[in-house]
């Protein structure tokens, strides 16, 4: 036994080493290629390794790059904090210049305001001057005809005086003819003394007079006159009718207020229709802040369309185959209105009727 | 010429006895006429149809009633030539205002203007 078993064992042992060998052949064949394969691989980093170096190469000089464009972004960030700190000093400037504009701008308005109120007083002054201006140019005008009227009403009769008493030196005139001269004579001095007089009653109320205004009350004022001129309304059979309800009462100067009444009326009853009983109707109105009398006739009427602007003119008449009349009448009835300070107008149809519209500042 | 007949128009009855007085005064041997109304006048006027070369004067006053001087001479301008021609109108007025009297002069159906009252002297100077 122990041969077989130690050959056996030497065999074995020998199978195990070529085994072995065979093994470790592998192996080293392995290891080669192995090896190989290592190798390769080493090529392969060293060209990576080299890429690297090239890429990290890249990479410093970017960063040197980022760096310049750092410390150009630190320089231009100092500029822009400058610039916001220069911004700031700005708008703080502006904040208080515009508070200045605030306040003067107000102050502006202040002007302006005063200004517009200064510029109403002026135009109301204005507006009161040319007021007073055509005031005056009315009156003047007024007074030159006045003065042209009276002064042509005075020498009428005094031609007349001038031929009469050159007449009258004559010698051997006829004692009908002396008596006619005579007469003449006395008619023409009578007229020349009236026409002064009507001279100095005009003037009377063109002046203001002392005599003041009062409250009148127009119901009583009225019927006092009615029951004074009865006899007349009575003859002419005429129908007087009046209504103040709407204005009771009026600031006025009653002798003027008295004339007015009187010469409107009694011309409606001189100046009626014949065929009719005349009709006077006397109405009172508030309007616009003014009281407006309307004095209402049916009689003969005016035409104004010849007449116009002389029915209140001075010694002016329409109807003288009507009754006797210097033609003064409405000529005092204007001035007597006017002087009060009121408006007197007219409107009126031949064989209709006249109406006169006098109004007041209340 | 002697004018036939002497038309006073005025509405005055002094003035037309001053004014026929100075006419005969001037020895004129003329027919006077005188009219206080002058709407019955220019009838009067109007209705003239004398045929011989007869000439009147017409004395005519601006400041009448009714019609004015001027609205007469505005009517007779109306009328028909045959009849103008018969009559020689002056303004008669106590008036001495220029522009009175230069109305008159420019109104062609009026000769002058004469100043009252009327005296014998300005009777002669109208002949």
């Amino acid at each position: 036994m122990d041969s077989i078993s130690k050959s056996d064992e030497l065999i074995n042992v020998n199978k195990e080493l070529a085994f072995q060998k065979e093994e470790k052949k592998q192996r080293a064949a392995e290891l080669v290629i192995a090896n190989k394969e290592l190798l390769f691989q080493n090529v392969e980093k060293e060209k990576r390794a080299e890429e690297l170096v090239i890429a990290n190469k890249e990479l410093i000089f970017q960063n040197a790059e980022k760096e310049k464009r750092a410390a150009e972004l630190i320089i231009a960030n100092k500029e822009l904090v400058f610039q916001n700190a220069e911004r700031e000093k700005r708008d703080e400037e502006l904040v208080v210049a515009n508070k200045e504009l605030v306040f003067q701008n107000q102050e502006k308005e202040k002007r302006a305001a005063e200004l517009i109120i200064a510029n109403e007083e002026l135009l109301f002054q204005n507006e009161q001057k040319e007021k007073m201006t055509t005031d005056l140019i009315q009156r003047n005008k007024d007074l030159e005809q006045f003065a042209y009227i009276i002064s042509h009403n005075l020498r009428a009769p005094v031609a007349n005086i001038i031929g009469l008493s050159y007449r009258l030196q004559q010698t051997g005139l006829p004692d009908e003819l002396r008596s006619q001269i005579g007469a003449g004579l006395s008619t023409s001095v009578t007229k020349l003394d009236e026409v002064i007089r009507d001279l100095n009653d005009i003037l009377k109320i063109r002046q203001k007079v002392d005599e003041s205004k009062q409250l009148i009350k127009l119901e009583k004022f009225v019927s006092d006159i009615h029951l004074s001129i009865e006899k007349m309304i009575e003859n002419e059979k005429a129908v007087i009718l009046w209504n103040f309800t709407e204005a009771e009462e009026i600031v006025a100067i009653k002798s003027y207020l008295h004339s007015i009444f009187y010469n409107l009326i009694s011309n409606s009853l001189k100046y009626r229709q014949l065929t009719e009983p005349p009709i006077i109707k006397i109405t009172s109105y508030k309007i616009n802040g003014k009281i407006v009398l309307l004095f209402e006739d049916n009689g003969i009427g005016i035409d104004l369309s010849t007449a116009g602007e002389h029915v209140f003119g001075l010694y002016k008449r329409f109807h003288t185959n009507r009754a006797e009349g210097k033609g003064m009448g409405l000529y005092m009835v204007k001035t007597q209105v006017e002087s009060m300070g009121g408006k007197i107008s007219v409107s009126s149809e031949v064989n209709v009727g006249t109406q006169f519209r006098i109004e007041f500042d209340s | 010429m002697i004018p036939s007949r002497f038309i006073i128009v005025d509405n005055d009855p002094v003035n037309n006895l001053l004014c026929s007085l100075a006419i005969k005064d001037a020895a004129v041997d003329a027919d006077i006429l005188a009219f206080t109304n002058p709407l019955i006048a220019f009838e009067y006027i109007s209705a003239y149809n004398e045929s011989n070369n007869s000439m009147n004067i017409l004395l005519l006053d601006i400041n009448m009633p009714i019609w004015s001087g001027w609205d007469f001479a505005d009517h007779f301008e109306k009328l028909d030539e045959k009849i103008k021609k018969r009559f020689k109108i002056y303004m008669l007025s106590s008036s001495i205002d220029n522009a009175d009297k230069l109305r008159a002069v420019e109104n062609k159906n009026v000769v002058d203007y004469i100043e009252k009252p009327l005296t014998e002297e300005k009777v002669f100077s109208l002949l």
